[in-house]
């Protein structure tokens, strides 16, 4: 029993200090060029997952949020913020963002398998170390909660219906109008 | 329908080799689990169904594919973070008889598609990436290269 404790104790010890060898070392391959294993993405993405969904657990969408009243003013935002990494449908990202590493998904697979507060979630506070800002001092929530009902009808919205809304509503909006109009607080 | 046959079977001849290499790879990684035990979950290896393949265009067609961000709508083989579900998965793109149901399955159609899906299937949700003609080439190698029917 002694022994036993003594090993499980050395094989901690020796456990943290190879990690923190590791981490000095400067071993691991951090460009955004690399692949990692499949282990660490699976890992990476139930990470995200359990973490963006008990959180959203306590946001609760404003009455009657997706009944449409807000797609056009979500429409403009998404637009301004948020197609330069994510595309639209029928439409690429920016070029920088293709670069990325995670690539931001495109929202239509997002909406179909998350609810819009998980998405609400993820608009507020962003994903850390994965390159998804946090909107919450640029948008206010209110706006947060149009572009989540935009976000909604993607899965329902063709190329070229994206297109024609995109063609009445003139041409994208400029961020940087949108955020003193909007939060910048 | 003519695929590039040289291509094809460079690519097929490459592949028994680098099988055999990733087998004794896999059994040499059980022999040292207890050693692993440290880093596997850090360890930034290649996917091991991904062996580093044959010509230089398949190889740059695999860099291609992650740069381009392709992954994120499909799953593709050989490819670490590649599984998104918004297209079709390209995993039996090699045997597959037409492109998005449109185009014969050759060599110049396949890179044709992907670097401007939109001239040949306008408002398909697949975007114009701005992939240039000689990149699509190489990822089209890679995908024929990858996957069932390779
Ligand atoms: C600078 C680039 C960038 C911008 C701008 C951006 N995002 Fe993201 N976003 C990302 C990245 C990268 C991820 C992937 C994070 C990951 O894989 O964990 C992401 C993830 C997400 C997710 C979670 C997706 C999922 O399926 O898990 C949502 C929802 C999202 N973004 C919404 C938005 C909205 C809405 C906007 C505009 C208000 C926006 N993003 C603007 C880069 C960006
Ligand atoms: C924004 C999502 C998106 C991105 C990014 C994307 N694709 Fe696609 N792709 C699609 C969709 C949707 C289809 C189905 C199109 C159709 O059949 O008209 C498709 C179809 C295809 C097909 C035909 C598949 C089949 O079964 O016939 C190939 C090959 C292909 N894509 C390759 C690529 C490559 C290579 C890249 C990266 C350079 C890429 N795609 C990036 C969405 C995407």
């Amino acid at each position: 029993m002694r022994n036993a404790l003594l090993g499980i104790l050395v094989a901690a010890l020796v456990g943290t200090l190879g990690a923190v060898a590791f981490l000095y070392s400067g071993l691991y391959p951090i460009g955004a060029t690399t692949q990692h294993s499949r282990v660490v993405y699976a890992a990476v993405e139930v990470l995200v997952r359990r973490a963006v969904a008990r959180s959203a657990s306590a946001v609760t969408p404003p009455d009657a949020f997706d009944d449409g009243s807000r797609v056009e003013e979500g429409l403009s935002l998404y637009r301004g913020w948020c197609a330069q990494c994510h595309g639209a449908p029928g439409v690429a990202p920016a070029p920088f963002a293709t670069g990325m590493n995670p690539t931001p998904p495109p929202l239509v697979q997002t909406a179909r398998e998350r609810s819009p507060a998980e998405i609400w979630w993820v608009i507020d506070n962003g994903i850390a170390m994965a390159g998804m800002p946090s909107f919450r001092f640029k948008l206010t929530e209110e706006e947060m909660w149009a572009v989540t009902a935009f976000v909604e009808t993607l899965p329902a919205l063709s190329p070229a219906a994206y297109a024609a809304m995109v063609e009445a509503s003139g041409p994208a909006p400029e961020p940087s109008a949108q955020a003193e109009r909007g939060g910048g607080t | 329908m003519r695929i590039e046959p040289a291509l094809r079977s460079a690519a097929r001849a490459e592949r028994g080799p680098e099988r055999r290499l990733t087998r004794s790879a896999t059994m040499l990684r059980r022999r040292l689990v207890p050693l692993a035990l440290l880093a596997p979950l850090l360890a930034a290896c290649e996917d091991a169904r991904a062996p580093d393949l044959d010509t230089d265009a398949v190889r740059e067609g695999r860099a291609a594919i992650r740069l381009y961000g392709c992954g994120s709508c499909h799953a593709i083989p050989g490819i670490g973070r590649a599984d998104g579900r918004v297209g079709p998965p390209l995993t039996h793109v090699a045997r597959q008889s037409y492109i998005a149901g449109r185009l014969p399955n050759t060599l110049p159609n396949l890179a044709a598609w992907i670097a401007d899906p939109d001239a040949l299937d306008p408002g398909t949700a697949m975007p114009d990436l701005g992939v240039p003609p000689r990149t699509a080439a190489a990822i089209a190698a890679y995908l024929y290269a990858q996957g069932e029917g390779a």
